[in-house]
């Protein structure tokens, strides 16, 4: 409900305040369009693509300030009164996307518990006698295990996953982790993680070290 | 691949097999002999226990208990299927100093049978076949060769103090490379999914008469020849001689129980901070060296170990370059760059601000710049001393075979503890006074030693080799004392582990042993 209220203001609020500020214009639309492209690919894309979009965007109001700079334009001329304009129009919408997303940020805060550093330290030894032969350093063994809490299962397209393990659906929860790290030919009959099962507190400690992204 | 790989599954394989010279296991070593035999041999064969991928439950066969100080799982260790583990390793090369070869009997050490002058013309092409420079383990030569500064080798400014380079070789997985041209070998066949479970000697024990051969699926299969390579890897190799023990209660060539023990790694410990003076050279940067493809560490040079009475020891200066927890969260935002927005993000974007010059070196660093550390973490290594209690034990769990699991007993002993701690000693005294750094040391007592101790995947030992029955369990042409026909190829045949990484050292043994099995004339 909050995120779909931060959303929509969001979206809304740095054309709309831009078009009262300046009144509408072509160009005015146009910048808006770009600023909520940037905006649905930044939430629903990738960030990379909102960064980018975003950056136009804000290349694009420079755009229409310098513009107005050109001399014998006398219905536009750049006057410092333009510029407070501009740049208190600029302020909102980069200060809108900044304080919208601390917003939801504040709202969404993990509120998983902070890592316990002990069981993380335990964690990277198993994954060192465990894991890293094939995990490690060469990929072509095994895919890479960066981030893999909350990753899709089989997700790697380069991968040739066993079929039991391309089967199945939806994300690695440290449950469905665990499960696998304790029994792994019981979880997914076939596979090709041939390990020594762990025992359910060296497999807390070492997704405890996944978790932990060092 | 083309017909000359028969697959064992298959009705293509009866009850037997037979053949000149049998071949077991196709990793590094047995797939170097079969292309130096096939070509002038006739009749040769290949019994791998794996099919052409990685497969659960034939790698199950692997399994083992960790008996001692804390190893690698030994099942992700090693790999069974065609092409062994080097379809697994890392190619770091190197060849054993003079040193290596010399007994140094206050250490408890043996000497090799023979020394370097030896096998140096078969490092020469083992180095060649893995596409590496032989001018280039000369750190001056090869360094220079990237533009680094020479001048900033430390050998000459220091007493004692001498860099190895490793070469990282990238013709690495031996199945890709060298599957084609075995399977148009005409006189070599090559088994797949077809795993030797027992050894059989005839009555006087002086010659193998057959081996035992299982597939998953049930079948047994008998295979006969004249000469028989064992080149199962170190564990393997040990385990198999200690299970065939219907004639003799404990196993084959095992009359002064050697088999099985003395297994062997490189071993690390990392311990002590150095904060760099601005003269440390970046060369000695481990990631920085590693971006260029080389790896150089600060060792010690043969009379300088022979005076401190330790064993090989190298130091690698791992760098640190951000505050805890910088470099995972910026790894993380890279990661999530292709995503949608995640608010967790914003987590790792506060902890990358707060140690925005930090960033800034990683950042530099992953751009193939050497920026300075902030300190260097030091990771001390050296060769494990040949140790009869550490060893490969036969379990009383069985595998999917029925055949004995191998445990494995590791062991550390005072002469590996005293390498730690001197070796770390004088590393300090000479870069301090040479003012290369600060150092925050780290005390590496045995306790310390045994809890952080971790092993390299370098299994070494369990059928060492010796001049004399009565010290190894193969003689120098790696024939098991005693018994014809048998020999074993790998780094279970190491007495030391020596200063290199194994596999380029199991090549060139192996293209020995090939020569001396063409020129003895085995195959008839
Ligand atoms: C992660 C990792 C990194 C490494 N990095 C390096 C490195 O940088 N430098 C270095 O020098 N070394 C490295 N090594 C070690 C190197 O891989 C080995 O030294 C080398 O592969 C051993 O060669 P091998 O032929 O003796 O055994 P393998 O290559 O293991 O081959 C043995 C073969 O025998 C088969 N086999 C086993 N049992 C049977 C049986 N009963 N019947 C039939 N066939 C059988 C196996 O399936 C296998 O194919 C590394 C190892 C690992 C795991």
């Amino acid at each position: 409900m909050v995120r779909i209220a931060y959303m929509a203001a969001a979206i809304t609020i740095p054309p709309l305040a831009s078009i009262a500020w300046r009144g509408f214009s072509l160009l005015n639309a146009f910048v808006a369009l770009i600023w909520l492209a940037a905006l649905l690919a930044f939430f629903f894309f990738a960030v990379a693509y909102g960064i980018l979009l975003h950056g136009l965007a804000t290349l694009f109001a420079f755009v229409i300030i310098l513009r107005h700079r050109r001399p014998g334009n006398e219905d536009h001329k750049f006057t410092p009164r333009r510029l407070i304009d501009y740049a208190i129009g600029l302020y909102l919408i980069l200060s809108t996307s900044l304080t919208g997303s601390l917003l939801w940020y504040g709202i969404n805060a993990p509120n998983g518990e902070p890592a316990d550093n002990a069981a993380v330290e335990r964690g990277s030894k198993i994954f060192v006698t465990s894991c890293h032969a094939c995990h490690g350093t060469n990929n072509e063994l095994a895919p890479s295990l960066d981030g893999i809490v909350g990753k899709e299962v089989a997700a790697n397209p380069s991968f040739d996953y066993s079929a039991a393990l391309r089967g199945k659906e939806g994300v690695w929860t440290e449950n469905t982790l665990s499960r696998f790290l304790l029994a792994p030919d019981q979880f997914s009959p076939g596979t090709k993680m041939a390990i020594s099962p762990l025992t359910a507190d060296e497999a807390r400690d070492v997704i405890a070290f996944l978790r932990s992204g060092r | 691949m083309t017909n000359t790989f028969i697959d064992a599954k298959t009705d293509l394989v009866g009850e037997s097999i037979n053949a000149s010279v049998c071949i077991i296991g196709a990793g590094a070593a047995g797939i170097t002999l079969a292309r130096e035999l096939a070509p002038s041999v006739a009749d040769v064969v290949l019994v791998e226990s794996g099919g052409l991928s990685l497969d659960g439950p034939t790698q199950a066969l692997y399994s083992g208990q960790n008996l001692g100080l804390k190893y690698h799982d030994l099942l992700s260790s090693r790999l069974r299927y065609f092409g062994g583990t080097t379809n697994h390793w890392g190619g770091y090369c190197r060849y054993n100093d003079p040193i290596d070869y010399r007994g140094r009997p206050k250490l408890d050490v043996p000497r090799w049978p023979f020394d370097e002058t030896v096998l140096a013309p078969f490092i020469t092409r083992a180095a060649a076949q893995l596409g590496l420079e032989f001018a280039y383990f000369d750190p001056a030569t090869r360094l220079s060769k990237l533009g680094e500064d020479t001048d900033a080798l430390i050998d000459d400014a220091s007493t004692g103090l001498m860099t190895k380079i490793f070469q990282i070789s990238s013709k690495t997985r031996f199945a890709k490379i060298y599957g084609n041209e075995l399977a148009r070998l005409h006189n070599l066949r090559t088994y797949l999914n077809l795993s030797v479970t027992d050894i059989q000697l005839s009555e006087s024990g002086r010659n193998v008469t057959a081996v035992t051969a299982r597939t998953l699926t049930g079948k047994t299969v008998k295979i006969t020849a004249n000469t028989f390579v064992l080149a199962c890897h170190a564990i393997e190799n040990a385990r198999l001689l200690l299970a065939s023990n219907s004639q003799s209660p404990t196993g084959i060539g095992n009359r002064y129980d050697h088999v099985g023990r003395y297994f062997m790694d490189h071993v690390h410990v990392s311990g002590t901070k150095m904060i760099p003076s601005s003269s440390f050279p970046s060369l000695y940067n481990f990631y920085y060296l590693q971006s260029l493809g080389v790896n150089a560490n600060i060792s010690f040079t043969d009379p300088a170990l022979q005076e401190m009475g330790i064993l090989q020891y190298y130091c690698r200066f791992l760098p640190v370059y951000a505050d805890e927890g910088v470099k995972p969260a910026m790894r993380r935002l890279q990661g999530k760059l292709w995503e949608p927005f995640d608010p967790e993000s914003l987590d790792d974007l506060a902890m990358v601000l707060s140690d925005l010059p930090g960033a800034t070196r990683l950042a530099r660093s992953a751009a193939g710049g050497a920026p300075k550390p902030q300190y260097f973490n030091l990771q001390h290594r050296i060769e494990q001393a040949p140790n009869p209690e550490s060893r490969i034990l036969l379990s009383a769990k069985r595998d999917a075979l029925g055949n004995r699991q191998a445990d494995l007993m590791w062991r550390l002993n005072d002469v590996d503890y005293r390498t730690f701690r001197l070796g770390q000693q004088k590393i300090v005294a000479e870069l301090s006074a040479l003012g290369l750094g600060r150092f925050m040391v780290e005390e590496l007592h045995d306790d310390y030693i045994d809890e952080h101790a971790i092993g390299h995947y370098h299994h070494i030992g369990t059928t060492r080799m010796a001049a004399r029955a009565e010290d190894g369990v193969v003689d120098p042409n790696c024939r098991v004392f005693n018994v014809d026909n048998l020999y074993v190829a790998g780094s279970s045949t190491f007495p030391t582990a020596g200063y290199s990484g194994p596999t380029m050292m199991i090549i060139a043994l192996a293209l020995r042993l090939a020569d001396h099995l063409k020129q003895s004339k085995a195959g008839n």
